[in-house]
C-alpha cells in the first residue's frame, strides 16, 4: 500500500480545519474502500493518491443514532451493522435496514461506515483499473460505453461517464426524503440527498457535492408519515458479498388502502440513484394490486437506454420494483418471485 | 489423534534470545529480525507507538502509519495464524475480532487498533483443551486446505459469543464473508452448529 | 509372461490378467485382497494434522519468515502484444531498501525452450517484464512503480475463431493452430452413422475461462547456503518442483530441498515451477539473501493460469428406439500464446469417446494460439469442458426423441472401454444413476411449475481416468514403543489422502491410526512417493505403496515374534490388531505389546507400488442429480439439492470423501452460474482480477444439501480398491446445473456461466421470437 500520513482528529471541527489544511488529503471512516483505492494506486491526472489520511474514527460525535426534533439523525460513523441492527430503524424505515443488511458482508458491515459508503468511489472496473485512464480520472473517456459494461454500468442516464452509484442505502435513504449534513470550512449545511449525488455531466471527477474541506457528518430522516411500509431488494452476481446489479427501494404511504405517497428509488443502474418517478405516478392514488405493481414496475423502467450489452437489467429491475412493492406491501412471499435465497424475502 | 499438538499458549513478549529453532521456525517477530539484522532501521523516523491488547496479552508496537492490522499480527507480532488471501477485503481469511466484533484485520490499520481488544486464532484454545468451535471443525471436516480456516472459526466465534443457539441460516449468514475455495461450507455450517450445542449443554 | 485369461463383457471377450497375479507381485510377501470387514479402512478419522488447522499454528509457505528476507515483486505487461523498446530500472535500483531488479537488460536466463523468463517480446497481457527484491514489500510495490517501461504495441489476436482466419497477427510466428492441425480420434465411421441415423441433431456450445482462486496465493521463500537451495513453495508437490528447479537451474536434485509443510489450495495449478519460482531462486542467488515472492491476488490470477474457454459443436445421430449411431465432437480451445499447456486447452478424448455405446466418433480438437496467458490443469482439466457440452448434447438428444434423459443414458451404457477396447477394472455407473436418481426423487416428465419461480431437475454422468501402472513409494519404521512412522514425498493439499493413507498403514499393521504419524511435505528424508498431486491419483497411486511397506513391516515384526516364540513364521497370523500364533495356547498380543517385547532397534521397510493386473481399462464414474430454481423474474438460479453419486472404488474414509464429493460440487457450481473473468475486449486485460467481482461460491451460493452417495466397489486395479475421486464431483457437476436449469425453464442457454444476465437474455429471446405465444405478459416469465 502507498504510504501515508495518518491524522486523528478528535472533533469534527479539528477534522474540518485539517482537511482545510490538506489539500487532497483523504478522509478515512470504515477505510474499506479507502484502503483499497490507495493498495491499487487507483489515480490519474486529475485523481491524485491522497499522501495524508484524516482519520475520523476517534471523532465521537460522528457516530450514533439519535432523535432530533422531527428527525432520526444518522451519524456518519454509525457502522452499517449498527443501521441493519437498529431496531427503531427496522421498525420504521425497514427499507434503510433492509439496505443496510444487503451492503457487502458480516464484516464489511462491522467496518464500513455510513458516510464512507454514500462517498465510496463507483466500481467500474476500469476507473479501478490502474491501465485505464477514464474521465473519472482525468481521461479523456469512458472505456466501459464500448468496452466490459454488463454489470456496474447504467442504464439510465449515462454518459459521458457510465458508472452506476454502487451505494444500497442511498436509495432506501432517498426513498424517505433523507437530508446530509455536511461540516466545512463555513460550518454546517444540509442538502436533500437526491442532490448530494452528482452527474457525471456535472462532473465527471466526483460523485458527491462535497467542496474541498467538508465532510459529510450526518444523514438525517424525517419521520415517515403514518401508514408508510417500505422493502429493499437487490440482485447481485453471486447471492451475497457483492455490489448491486441493481436494486431497489420502495416506501409507500398507504391511507384506507390508497396509495397516498410513493417513493420508487432505483440503485446500481444510473450515474445517481435514480428516482423511478413514472412508477411512482402510477401508483399514486390507486389502491395497489398485482397488475398495479405490474404496471409500476413497467414504469419503472420505461426510460431505461441500456448500452450495448446490459439490456437485461431492465427486465432484472422491472422484477426487483415488483417484487420490493409487493413486500412493503406484504403480498404473501409465496406469490413474489426470487430476488435472492438469502435476502430475505421469499 | 496422536499428532494433535497441545493447544498454543498464550502468545507472550518474546526475550531477547532468539535461538536458531526460532529463526528456522520463522516464529520470531519482525521487528526483531530487523534488529538481527540490522536492517536500516535508523533511516526511518521511529513510527508511533501503539498499544493494543492482542489475546488478552498487552503489546505495544511501532508500525507505519500504513500498516494493516494483519500485517502487523503476521509479520510484527508473529502470529501468522491469521492469513492474508487477498489483502483487499474480498475473502475473509483475515478475519479478527476487534472488540469482539469480526473485521478485516488486511483492511484495518494497525493504528485503529491502538488501545482496543484483538482475537486472533491463536488465542482461542485454552490451555488444556480446545474451542468447542475448534474441535466441532474437526469433527465435522469443515475445511480442506485450512487457508479459510482460522477467519471462518473467527467469524463463527463472534457469532456464538453474541447468539447462544444461532440456526442454520444465522451461522450460514455468518460465514457469508469468508470464501472457502475448497467449498466446504456445509460441513462449516454443520461445525457451527454443533459448537453452538455444545456451548449450550456447557461443553 | 502374466498369466492371462479370458474374460466376457457384453459379448465380447478379452484377455485380463487376474488381479490376484498383481497382488502376488506386491511386497515381498505379495498381498491377500481386503476382505469385507476392516477395522480402520472407510471409517471417518479425523483429518490428519487438523488441530493445526484450527489452532492456527499450520505453517503454510507464504508464512515463513527468514532473517535477512528480502521481499519480490514482479512487473507484468499490460499489453497483449508489444515489444519491450527500452527498460530503464536505474531510479528502482536507488530507491532505499531496494537490493535488485532483473529485466530483459540483465538477466538471460531461459524459460523453456520458447521463451527468456525475462523476453523482449511479450505476448500476452502479464507476462514478466521485470522483477524487483527489496527490504520489505512496500519499499517493492514502490519501486516497480519507478522501473521505466518503453513498450512497441503490436498487433494482437485475442479471440481463437479470429486467430484462425489467414490474416490473423501470427502468435508464434508458425500459423496460430497448434500443431498445424487438429488432433482427432475416429472410431467408425461418423458420415455412415449419422446416415444410418433416424434423428440427427447438432448444437454448440460455449464454456468461460474459469480460474482456480486459491485462498493461498502461488509464491515461494527461496534461499541459497552452502548446502544449495532450499525453496518453501506452495505446492501440490515438492519433488516434482524439485525436478523442474534442478533441471532449470542445471544443479543436482541432491542440491535443491523443497519444503510445503501445507498448502493453501491448488486445484491443478500448483504443479511444477513457474517462472515465478526462476524469478525468486535468482533473486536470492544475486542477493544472498533469502527471498519471499508471492503474488499480489490481481496477479494471482496470471500466475495460476486457467481453464480456458472452449467451444464446442456436437452432432449427434439416434435411432427412434434411443441408440446411439454417431457422435461428431469439434472442439476449439484457447492455447495462449506458447506452446506450454497448449494441450490442456482441448482434448479429442474422454467422454464422447468413451460414455456410451456408440460405434461411429469422431473428435477434432482445435488447438488455438492467442495473445493470452496459456491454459493450466484445473481440477478436470478438459474434461470438465468435455462434460459440459456433452452431458448437456446427450439431454438434448433425449429431448429429440422424447426420451428421459436418464433411460436414454442407460439405453447406451456400455460396459467395456471402447477406446483401448479393454474392460474397466471396476464400472459402477449403473449403480450411481439408481441410487442417485432414488436421492433426488428423479422424476420425468418434470412439470417445472407455470408461476415466475420454475423448478427443474437435472443430472449428468462422469467419467475420469484412473490410475495407470506409475511407481511410487513410500517408507514404513515401526518403532520399539509400537508407533509407526510414515514418511512420505506428498505435500498436504487439503485432499485428505495423507489421511487416508495413515488409515491403509494402521489397517495394514493392525494398529489404531493414533499410532501411526507422518512425515511429509518435505524433499528432504522422503522417498519419491509422487511428482505431484494431480490428476486424481494420489491414493490410487501412492496407497498401494504404503500398504506394501506396511505388510513388509508386519512381516518383519512377525518373524521376531516367531523367533521370540519359537514358533514357524507361518504359524502366526494378525488379525484384528492381535498377533495370534495358531495352534499354541499363548493369548493373543497387540501389536505395540509385541513391539515392547521382541523389537529393539526400529523395523524400517520401503514399500512399492505393484504395478497394475494387465488388460483392464482404469476409470473413476459418477453421477450427479440435481434440483434448481429459476426466478424467472430476475434470472436467479439457485441450487436447492444436488445428489453425488460417485463409483471411486473403495472409500478408506468416507468423511474426507463426503468433504471432496462436495467440495468439488460447489466449486463447479462457480463456472457453471456466476464464476467468470471480465475481459476487456480491446486489450484482453481481466478486469476483474480480485476475489470480489470474479465471484467465486459463497457460503450463499451453497444449496442446503450436496449429498454424497459413495457406491463402493473395490477396484480390481491396486491393492487397496481405490480409485480417484478429487475431480470427478467437479466434472460432472456444472452440466447436472445446466440440465437442471433448462428443464425448468423449458428452453437452453448454450454459454456458461448461467448468469442472471443470461438466464433474462434468454427469456426475452425466447419471448420475442416469432411465434412465441400471444397473451403471456411480460410479468408471467415465458
Amino acid at each position: 500500500m502507498k504510504a501515508f500520513e495518518l491524522v486523528s482528529p478528535r472533533s469534527v471541527g479539528d477534522a474540518v480545519a485539517l482537511l482545510a489544511g490538506k489539500p487532497g488529503a483523504g478522509v478515512l471512516a470504515g477505510g474499506t474502500d479507502l484502503l483499497g483505492l490507495q493498495k491499487d494506486r487507483v489515480q490519474g491526472p486529475s485523481l491524485p493518491l491522497p499522501g495524508v489520511l484524516v482519520n475520523l474514527k476517534r471523532v465521537p460525535a460522528l457516530r450514533g443514532i439519535v432523535k432530533e426534533g422531527e428527525r432520526i439523525v444518522l451519524g456518519a460513523l454509525t457502522t452499517l451493522s449498527q443501521l441493519a441492527d437498529d431496531p427503531l430503524l427496522r421498525s420504521r424505515f425497514t427499507a434503510v435496514a433492509e439496505a443496510a443488511a444487503e451492503v457487502g458482508s458480516p464484516q464489511l458491515r462491522n467496518m464500513g461506515t455510513l458516510g464512507g459508503h454514500l462517498c465510496q468511489r463507483p466500481r467500474c472496473a476500469y476507473f479501478r483499473h490502474r491501465q485505464f485512464v477514464c474521465l473519472k480520472k482525468g481521461g479523456d473517456r469512458c472505456h466501459a460505453a464500448e468496452g466490459e459494461h454488463r454489470y456496474y454500468h447504467a442504464i439510465f442516464r449515462g454518459g459521458p461517464c457510465h458508472m452506476v452509484h454502487p451505494s444500497d442505502l442511498a436509495p432506501a435513504l432517498q426513498a424517505f426524503d433523507a437530508t446530509v449534513r455536511v461540516a466545512g470550512p463555513p460550518g454546517e449545511r444540509e442538502l436533500p440527498l437526491a442532490r448530494f449525488f452528482r452527474h457525471p455531466e456535472e462532473d465527471p471527477l466526483r460523485e458527491v457535492a462535497l467542496d474541498p474541506g467538508e465532510l459529510v457528518t450526518a444523514v438525517l430522516l424525517p419521520e415517515p408519515p403514518p401508514g408508510t411500509c417500505s422493502a429493499f431488494t437487490k440482485a447481485r452476481v453471486r447471492q451475497g458479498w457483492q455490489f448491486a446489479l441493481a436494486s431497489v427501494a420502495v416506501a409507500i404511504t398507504l391511507e384506507q388502502g390508497e396509495c397516498r405517497q410513493a417513493r420508487v428509488i432505483l440503485g446500481g443502474v444510473a450515474p445517481t440513484p435514480y428516482r423511478a418517478a413514472g412508477a411512482e405516478t402510477v401508483l399514486e392514488g390507486v389502491q395497489p394490486d398485482e397488475r398495479v405493481l405490474a404496471r409500476a414496475a413497467d414504469a419503472a423502467v420505461e426510460a431505461a437506454r441500456p448500452l450495448r450489452d446490459n439490456a437485461y437489467k431492465i427486465d432484472l429491475t422491472r422484477g426487483l420494483v415488483r417484487q420490493a412493492l409487493g413486500r412493503a406491501l406484504g403480498v404473501p412471499p409465496g406469490q413474489v418471485g426470487l430476488a435472492g435465497p438469502w435476502s430475505g424475502d421469499v | 489423534m496422536s499428532d494433535r499438538k497441545p493447544p498454543p499458549e498464550p502468545p507472550l513478549p518474546r526475550g531477547p534470545e532468539v535461538t536458531r529453532r526460532d529463526l528456522l521456525t520463522g516464529r520470531v517477530a519482525g521487528l526483531m529480525l530487523d534488529r538481527l539484522q540490522g536492517e536500516e532501521p535508523e533511516a526511518l523516523p521511529a513510527p508511533p507507538l501503539i498499544r493494543l491488547t492482542v489475546n488478552r496479552v498487552s503489546r505495544e508496537l511501532r508500525v507505519p502509519a500504513h500498516r494493516t492490522l494483519a500485517e502487523a499480527l503476521r509479520v510484527n507480532l508473529g502470529l501468522t495464524g491469521t492469513k492474508i488471501g487477498c489483502d483487499h477485503g474480498e475473502c475473509g481469511a483475515c478475519t479478527v475480532l476487534l472488540d469482539g466484533l469480526p473485521v478485516y484485520s488486511c483492511l484495518t490499520l494497525a493504528h485503529d487498533a491502538d488501545g482496543r481488544s484483538v482475537e486472533t486464532i491463536e488465542g482461542l484454545a485454552s490451555s488444556d483443551a480446545l474451542h468447542p468451535l475448534q474441535q466441532a471443525f474437526l469433527t465435522y471436516d469443515a475445511f480442506q486446505c485450512g487457508f479459510c480456516t482460522p477467519g471462518m472459526i473467527m467469524a463463527l466465534k463472534a457469532l456464538l459469543d453474541r447468539r447462544g443457539t444461532p440456526d442454520a441460516e444465522e451461522v450460514r449468514q455468518a460465514v457469508s464473508g469468508n470464501l472457502c475455495r475448497c467449498g466446504n461450507y456445509l460441513h462449516v455450517i454443520a461445525a457451527g452448529l454443533a459448537a453452538a450445542r455444545s456451548l449450550g449443554d456447557g461443553g | 509372461m502374466p498369466r492371462m485369461v479370458e474374460l466376457e463383457v457384453d459379448g465380447q471377450t478379452y484377455k485380463v490378467e487376474p488381479a490376484e497375479a498383481a497382488l502376488k507381485e506386491a511386497g515381498k510377501q505379495g498381498l491377500e485382497p481386503w476382505g469385507e470387514a476392516l477395522a480402520v479402512v472407510g471409517s471417518a478419522v479425523p483429518r490428519r494434522r487438523g488441530a493445526e488447522h484450527v489452532t492456527g499454528q499450520a505453517r503454510y509457505s507464504s508464512d515463513v519468515q527468514l532473517p535477512g528476507m528480502l521481499h519480490a515483486r514482479l512487473l507484468l505487461s499490460p499489453h497483449a502484444h508489444a515489444r519491450v523498446r527500452r527498460i530503464d530500472a536505474s531510479r528502482a535500483l536507488a530507491l532505499p531498501g531496494v537490493r535488485a531488479v532483473l529485466t530483459c537488460l540483465n538477466t538471460d536466463a531461459a524459460w523453456d525452450e520458447e521463451r527468456r523468463l525475462f523476453d523482449h517480446t511479450l505476448r500476452y497481457a502479464g507476462q514478466e517484464v521485470a522483477a524487483v527484491a527489496a527490504a520489505d514489500e512496500e519499499a517493492a510495490e514502490e519501486a516497480l512503480e519507478l522501473v521505466d517501461v518503453e513498450y512497441e504495441v503490436l498487433p494482437a489476436v485475442l479471440d481463437p475463431q479470429a486467430a484462425l482466419m489467414a490474416d490473423a497477427p501470427q502468435v508464434r510466428g508458425e500459423g496460430n493452430l497448434y500443431g498445424g492441425k487438429p488432433q482427432v480420434y475416429r472410431r467408425g465411421d461418423v458420415q455412415r452413422g449419422l446416415a444410418s441415423a433416424e434423428v440427427v441433431h447438432t448444437q454448440v456450445y460455449r464454456t468461460s475461462i474459469q480460474h482456480h482462486a486459491c485462498l493461498e496465493v502461488h509464491g515461494c521463500v527461496a534461499s541459497w547456503d552452502a548446502a544449495g537451495l532450499t525453496v518453501w513453495d506452495s505446492t501440490q508437490g515438492v519433488h516434482l518442483v524439485r525436478e523442474e528447479l534442478a533441471s532449470r537451474l542445471k544443479v543436482p536434485a541432491t542440491k535443491v530441498r523443497v519444503v510445503a509443510e501445507q498448502t493453501g489450495g491448488g486445484f491443478g495449478s500448483k504443479n511444477g515451477i513457474g517462472p515465478y519460482h526462476l524469478v525468486a531462486v535468482l533473486l536470492a542467488r544475486q542477493t544472498g539473501r533469502p527471498v519471499r515472492l508471492f503474488m499480489p491476488r490481481a496477479q494471482e490470477f496470471i500466475a495460476s493460469h486457467h481453464r480456458p474457454a472452449t467451444q464446442h459443436e456436437l452432432t449427434g445421430g439416434v435411432m427412434r428406439d434411443g441408440r446411439l449411431m454417431a457422435l461428431v465432437h469439434r472442439i476449439i480451445g484457447q492455447a495462449g500464446a506458447y506452446a506450454e499447456n497448449a494441450e490442456l486447452a482441448a482434448g479429442a478424448y474422454g467422454a464422447t469417446a468413451e460414455l456410451y455405446r456408440c460405434p461411429n466418433v469422431l473428435m477434432e480438437a482445435w488447438i488455438v494460439h492467442t495473445h493470452t496467458q496459456s491454459p493450466g490443469a484445473c481440477r478436470g482439466p478438459v474434461g470438465t469442458e468435455v462434460h459440459l457440452a456433452l452431458e448437456q448434447f446427450i439431454d438434448e438428444l433425449a429431448e429429440q426423441l422424447a426420451m428421459d434423459p436418464l433411460a436414454f443414458r442407460v439405453r447406451n451404457y456400455v460396459r467395456a472401454d471402447q477406446t483401448r477396447r479393454r474392460p474397466y477394472s471396476s464400472k459402477a455407473l449403473d449403480r450411481c444413476y439408481e441410487a442417485g436418481a432414488r436421492g433426488l426423487g428423479w422424476r420425468w416428465p418434470q412439470d417445472p411449475g407455470h408461476g415466475r419461480v420454475r423448478r427443474g431437475l437435472g443430472m449428468s454422468s462422469i467419467i475420469w481416468h484412473g490410475v495407470q501402472s506409475e511407481p511410487s513409494q513410500a517408507v514404513a519404521t515401526l518403532y520399539a514403543d509400537g508407533s509407526l512412522q510414515l514418511t512420505l514425498g506428498l505435500a498436504l493439499i487439503g485432499t485428505g489422502s495423507e489421511t487416508a493413507l495413515v488409515q491403509v498403514a494402521a489397517e495394514e499393521l493392525g494398529v489404531s491410526p493414533d499410532q501411526v504419524s507422518l512425515i511429509i511435505g518435505d524433499t528432504r528424508g522422503t522417498p519419491y512417493s509422487i511428482d505431484s498431486s494431480y490428476g486424481s491419483r494420489t491414493l490410487a497411486l501412492v496407497g498401494p505403496a504404503v500398504r506394501a511397506a506396511a505388510a513388509e513391516v508386519k512381516r518383519q515384526l512377525l518373524a521376531r515374534v516367531a523367533r521370540g516364540l519359537g514358533a514357524e513364521p507361518e504359524a502366526l497370523r494378525l488379525e484384528a490388531g492381535q498377533i495370534v500364533v495358531r495352534a499354541r495356547l499363548e493369548p493373543p498380543m497387540s501389536v505395540a505389546e509385541a513391539c515392547r517385547q521382541f523389537v529393539s532397534a526400529p523395523l524400517m521397510a520401503t514399500g512399492r507400488r505393484s504395478r497394475n493386473p494387465r488388460g483392464y481399462a482404469h476409470e473413476s464414474f459418477g453421477a450427479h442429480f440435481v434440483e434448481v430454481e429459476v426466478d424467472t423474474e430476475t434470472g436467479a438460479v439457485r441450487v436447492l439439492r444436488a445428489i453425488c453419486a460417485h463409483d471411486s472404488g473403495r472409500i478408506i474414509n468416507r468423511l474426507l470423501a463426503e468433504s471432496q464429493v462436495q467440495g468439488g460440487f460447489v466449486q463447479a457450481s462457480g463456472p457453471a452460474l456466476c464464476e467468470e473473468p471480465w475481459l476487456d475486449p480491446a486489450t484482453g486485460l481481466q478486469l476483474n482480477a480480485n476475489l470480489h467481482d470474479y465471484a467465486v461460491p459463497t457460503a450463499l451460493d451453497v444449496p442446503d444439501e450436496v449429498q454424497a452417495l459413495l457406491i463402493e466397489l473395490p477396484d480390481l486395479g491396486n491393492s487397496i480398491g481405490a480409485k480417484g475421486l478429487g475431480e470427478p464431483p467437479h466434472v460432472g457437476a456444472g452440466a447436472a446445473i445446466a440440465n437442471a436449469v433448462a428443464h425448468a425453464l423449458g428452453l437452453r442457454i448454450r454459454e456458461y456461466p448461467l448468469t442472471r444476465a443470461r438466464v433474462l437474455e434468454a427469456l426475452r429471446s425466447a419471448r420475442e421470437a416469432p411465434g412465441a405465444r400471444e397473451g403471456q405478459a411480460s410479468h408471467e416469465g415465458i
